[in-house]
């Protein structure tokens, strides 16, 4: 190995530009990929986790599961096919009948952490001479801290006030700057679908970091909001925290099977953010992908242009007693050896990128508000990143290497003559 | 003496051209040998059959008594390495490689230990008249002392045989000179060396005269005029 490794390092080094440009291909291709795998993860990670925390790891709400072709089938059996053309939804009551004897009966489920009754509602929110429509979350603040993280988002922690004081509200941050609210105490009016109007100071704000939450959301007392809409002891959702959070879709099933209500888990809940997620990735590694590609034509390139210009010393190589198989080696290692260079500067290329975008302060608001980028900041990109371009490079280098073996040495000295 | 390479019925072709018809020829060890002949007699073909750099297309050969299958590559490869030493026309030395580097090629390749490497390849550059030069590259000396440095290379692991196609067919005089006498020194020594030439005055310096005409062998004679 070693007289492979002699002229390797040689041929390689003493090209310095060219298997310069070549190394920094790859480390461009590997730092691109860790800086955006981590980017794009840290990003989805954090939605998931932000999500998770403040929403319910599995929902029980009033929804028509009406099956539109049970008579049909009552009557023909299941084997026929059939349409059902304007059905007519059911007039159901937005209400969970006997909610409070459903939280009794799972508070001591061993899959579940907490359970907390919701009642939410549209309403419109005035300040001063602004309007802004707003989703009225009606809570009992004891039990949403034990099925949720609400604390965690609450600006101030005062949602005790919420118990306190019945007409304090906790008001989205989005909501509240879109209203000209910067401090706690002023007063709002809030105005529900049959018309009551009620003055509320807001106690508190709620920066949970989702766009879509905080530019609607108002939390208040449970009692409050039964009171305002006319809906004394009613609730239209509960909500689970559940220990294993990746079991929330089995979980959902049982409690639906067990109560005959809809459930969902948070997973179907945000299945229209999981799915761009899912298209995000593809996006992201088809692009990395692409670069690697390109840098792997680099280093193919580069070796292809070294087993053209070093003909005449494949043949006096094989002359002085290498074997084919040897020539392979050396190229290929060639090949490695840029990809490994490559792979090791990409990997501080990357970590100086996540260093950077860690450090850069910006207010990034979209899907979700983070200060700064939310990077996840996995040692695992690294190790693919590595793994990716040794693969690349070993198959860019293949094929110069094989060609390189099949030069016959004569041919070689009979053209040089 | 005993044969070191004898090839028996050597015939090869290309495509539907017979290069070398029915070549029958033993080389002794400490022989000083040239094959002369016009352009396209074969002498090339014959001599890279009997350095192991191309297979006949039939026929036998024989290094040190021991015949040889071109289709064992490794034992073909080692005994390349091993046994031949090789000098061409142009020099093929390694441009990445300084002096001393492109002399310790071979002799790493047959296992032996850097440092060693180093000494042998600094005794033989000086021995050649290269000392001092041995860091430079290349492209940084003269035609004739880069083929200097392939004879360097060609003698870095004692071969059993030199083989040197033309190798003074891009020098001047001068240097022509030095180089058939460096191949006199070698022979003088008991090296074994063939050389192909079309240069007939180059001839009155070797031993035994091979001569060639249409892939055939014409004559095979012993030089009156060497030493």
């Amino acid at each position: 190995m070693r007289h492979i490794l002699f002229v390797t390092l040689k041929l390689l080094f003493e090209r310095k530009r060219q298997t310069l440009v070549a190394i920094v291909g790859v480390s461009i291709g590997v730092g691109a990929f860790i800086a955006m795998a981590s980017l794009m993860n840290g990003f989805q990670k954090y939605f998931i986790e932000q999500a998770l925390d403040l929403n319910a790891h599995v929902t029980l709400k009033v929804k028509d599961q009406q099956d539109k072709g049970k008579i049909i089938k009552k009557v023909y059996g299941e084997d026929v096919y059939f349409h059902v053309h304007g059905a007519k939804p059911r007039d159901l009551k937005d209400k969970i009948i006997d909610y409070k004897f459903l939280i009794q009966r799972y508070e001591k489920d061993k899959d579940l952490i907490g359970i907390a009754p919701h009642l939410t509602g549209q309403g419109i929110v005035r300040y001063g001479t602004v309007d802004k429509s707003a989703s009225l979350v009606g809570i009992d603040p004891v039990l949403e801290r034990k099925a949720s993280v609400i604390d965690k988002f609450v600006s101030n922690r005062r949602l005790d006030l919420l118990i306190t004081d019945r007409d304090s509200v906790i008001i989205g941050k989005l909501l509240a700057r879109d209203l000209g609210i910067d401090e706690t105490g002023k007063k709002v009016l809030i105005t529900t679908p049959n018309s009551v109007t009620h003055l509320f100071k807001v106690v508190d704000f709620f920066d949970s970091g989702i766009t879509m939450l905080d530019q609607t959301r108002i939390y208040m007392n449970l009692k409050t909001l039964q009171t305002i809409l006319n809906r004394t002891n009613e609730v239209n959702e509960i909500i689970f925290k559940i220990r294993d959070v990746y079991r929330a879709e089995q979980i959902a099933q049982r409690i639906n099977l067990e109560t005959g209500y809809y459930t969902e888990g948070w997973q179907r809940a945000f299945r229209n953010f999981l799915q761009i997620f899912k298209i995000q990735n593809y996006i992201t590694y088809m692009i990395v992908f692409a670069i690697l590609v390109v840098s792997a034509f680099g280093i193919f390139n580069i070796i292809m242009m070294t087993v053209l210009e070093k003909k005449r010393d494949i043949a006096i190589l094989k002359a002085l007693g290498y074997e084919d198989r040897e020539v392979i080696k050396i190229f290929v290692l060639q090949g490695i050896t840029i990809g490994f260079l490559g792979a090791c500067l990409g990997c501080i290329l990357g970590f100086g990128i996540q260093e950077f975008l860690a450090s850069v302060d910006v207010s990034v608001e979209g899907i979700v508000r983070t200060k700064g980028f939310a990077l996840d900041r996995d040692p695992r990109y690294f190790v693919y990143g590595v793994i990716f371009a040794l693969t690349f490079s070993v198959f860019a280098a293949f094929y110069p290497s094989y060609k390189a073996s099949r030069l016959n040495p004569i041919d070689i000295f009979r053209s040089s003559a | 003496m005993s044969s070191i390479i004898e090839v028996k019925g050597i015939h090869k072709s290309i495509g539907d051209e017979m290069i070398l018809r029915d070549i029958n020829l033993s080389v002794k060890q400490g022989e000083f040998v040239s094959i002369i002949g016009p352009s396209g007699s074969g002498k090339s073909s014959l001599l890279y059959i009997l350095g192991l750099l191309d297979a006949p297309s039939k026929g036998e050969i024989y290094i040190e008594g021991e015949g040889i299958s071109f289709s064992d590559v490794h034992r073909i490869a080692m005994l390349r390495n091993h046994k031949f030493g090789f000098i061409f026309q142009f020099h093929y030395l390694l441009t990445e490689f300084n002096l001393l580097e492109n002399v310790m090629v071979p002799m790493i390749k047959a296992g032996k230990k850097r440092q060693q490497a180093r000494e042998r390849a600094y005794l033989l550059l000086e021995k050649l008249g290269l000392k001092g030069k041995e860091l430079r590259r290349p492209f940084q000396i003269s035609g004739g002392e880069q083929q200097r440095v392939a004879i360097a290379r060609a003698l870095a692991n004692e071969p059993l045989v030199i083989i040197a196609d033309e190798p003074t067919g891009n020098l001047d005089s001068k240097n022509t000179a030095i180089v058939m006498d460096i191949f006199g020194a070698l022979h003088r020594e008991g090296k074994t060396v063939i050389m192909v030439t079309h240069e007939i005055a180059l001839t009155e310096k070797t031993e035994r005269v091979v001569k060639m005409i249409d892939g055939e062998i014409l004559g095979d004679t012993t030089n009156p005029t060497e030493d």
